[in-house]
């Protein structure tokens, strides 16, 4: 169970997404997924090993590790793309109940059910609408909280997102203070900052995503009232139609007569 | 033969799972399998390299590192993952059984339910109902009986900084130092938040199946 198969999990629910959601998807696989696998585990790989102290004393340079770095930005990110991508599964899970019941419903010979066979209830792209447009909103404002906690932890646990080269500890056993130097630094705070822009990127896809949403469930509302007043009115058109056929059929008939007489 | 695979097997299971089922086994596989994977495997992946005393006696760090650290958290909850995962495969052996044996009455020429065989989806009740039933009883078991071996082995939940060891042939008292120990109990904490999470859902599904058959009795008489 790795980063392959939750792109093969996710790649389902891909079909039932809006074509923003489908961006944001990519994104989140090729610049973030994609980059922490096949570049930032790199840079980090050897973060402890060449975290190095001026200083002979065993165990300074493990507690000073230790105290400078709780939850190594490699794991956060995971954590955080890890709970990023999870509320698209809640979707996912709404579909699957909704072909469950169709099928159900197939199955009993409803007259309702407009599906000729079973095939085409698997095939089927279900529309956003109703309890699966709550569903959706409900996941995307749930990714929205996830990213923004997750940034705001990055900040608050390393005060900032730049990866400073120097670090003075003087966390016990080490003598006094001691001079500790992080490995890479400028690579670090270069991936970081790169982390952070695609994070605000997936940030701003999903706010339009929801706005998106918002106005097409105003839209449609605002549509389905406009219908129900018009109704009268259009009945009334279709008579004066028929009124204005059935006159002329009823000329052509009177000249037809006339000139079979004559 | 590795986690993928694992998966692969458990995924057929998921067919005959009530939803409450289906629930644990994403969360088994996305916050706990793919999490060790991911990321807990690298946490604790230097941590015999980066176990640090105070000495320069040969073979004290070695001693002090087995000492305080007898089975590794990794692969206990290694251990943890594949004895809660495998009840669900009595499910699937119930099931595999009960197909064969239709098939069978089916090519003998008694009248089946062809609609149901062919959508192969069984409905708990009956042995089926017994068997699903006693393979969320001993996940719970498995789940309570890892967390308290944790918590036996290591004092608790958290991963001290620094640990004391006055092993053969360490002279006295030696200074050892843990490697990521706050990564270390954070993850820890994790992983047994999510074991709550997942045993809170096997009860729900063990009160669901109770409730089940008690209201379908009443029906019955």
């Amino acid at each position: 169970m790795d980063w392959g198969a939750l792109h093969t999990i996710l790649g389902g629910v891909n079909k039932h997404s809006t074509s923003i959601g489908k961006i944001w998807l990519t994104v989140l696989f090729i610049f973030r997924i994609m980059i922490l696998v096949v570049a930032a585990e790199r840079v980090w790989g050897d973060e402890q090993d060449d975290f190095v102290c001026n200083t002979l004393q065993p165990g300074c340079r493990n507690v000073c590790y230790d105290h400078f770095f709780p939850i190594s930005h490699i794991r956060l990110w995971a954590l955080q793309l890890i709970f990023v991508s999870t509320p698209a599964l809640l979707v996912a899970m709404h579909v699957a109940y909704r072909r469950h019941e169709k099928k159900r419903q197939f199955r009993k010979g409803d007259q309702k059910c407009e599906y000729k066979d079973i095939e085409e209830i698997r095939r089927q792209r279900f529309r956003i609408e109703g309890s699966l447009w709550w569903t959706y909103t409900g996941s995307i404002f749930f990714r929205l909280v996830f990213e923004a906690v997750f940034m705001y932890a990055f900040y608050f646990m390393y005060d900032g997102f730049r990866m400073p080269r120097l670090m003075k500890c003087n966390a016990w056993p080490c003598p006094n203070t001691v001079d500790c130097f992080v490995s890479r630094p400028t690579e670090k705070t270069v991936f970081t900052i790169f982390m952070i822009a695609v994070s605000s990127i997936c940030i701003l896809l999903n706010v339009a995503e929801l706005c998106y949403l918002l106005a097409k469930f105003f839209l449609r509302r605002s549509k389905k009232a406009g219908n129900s007043k018009q109704q009268p009115n259009h009945e009334n058109k279709e008579e004066t139609k028929q009124n204005e056929m059935n006159e002329l059929i009823s000329d052509s008939c009177q000249n037809t007569v006339i000139g079979f007489s004559s | 033969m590795d986690w993928g695979t694992l998966q692969a097997v458990l995924g057929g299971v998921n067919k005959h799972s009530t939803s409450i089922g289906k629930i644990w086994l994403t969360v088994l596989f996305i916050f706990r399998i793919m999490i060790l994977v991911v990321a807990a495997e690298r946490v604790w992946g230097d941590e015999q390299q980066d176990f640090i005393c105070n000495t320069l006696q040969p073979g004290c760090r070695n001693v002090c590192y087995d000492h305080f650290f007898p089975i590794s958290h990794i692969r206990l909850w290694a251990l943890q993952l594949i004895f809660v995962s495998t009840p669900a495969l009595l499910v699937a052996m119930h099931v595999a059984y009960t197909k064969h044996e239709k098939k069978r009455r089916f090519r003998n020429g008694e009248k089946i339910d062809i609609e149901d065989l062919k959508n192969e989806k069984f409905h708990i009740q009956g042995p089926l109902w017994w068997t699903y039933t006693s393979s969320i009883f001993f996940r719970i078991v498995f789940e309570a009986v890892f967390m308290y071996v944790f918590y036996y082995m290591y004092d608790g939940y958290q991963m001290p900084r620094l640990v004391k060891c006055s092993a053969w042939p360490c002279p006295n008292t030696v200074d050892c130092f843990v490697s990521r120990p706050t990564e270390k109990t954070t993850f820890t904490i994790f992983m047994l938040a999510v074991s709550g999470i997942c045993m809170m859902l096997n009860l729900a599904e063990l009160c669901y199946l109770v409730i089940k058959i008690c209201m379908k009795e009443p029906r019955k008489t």
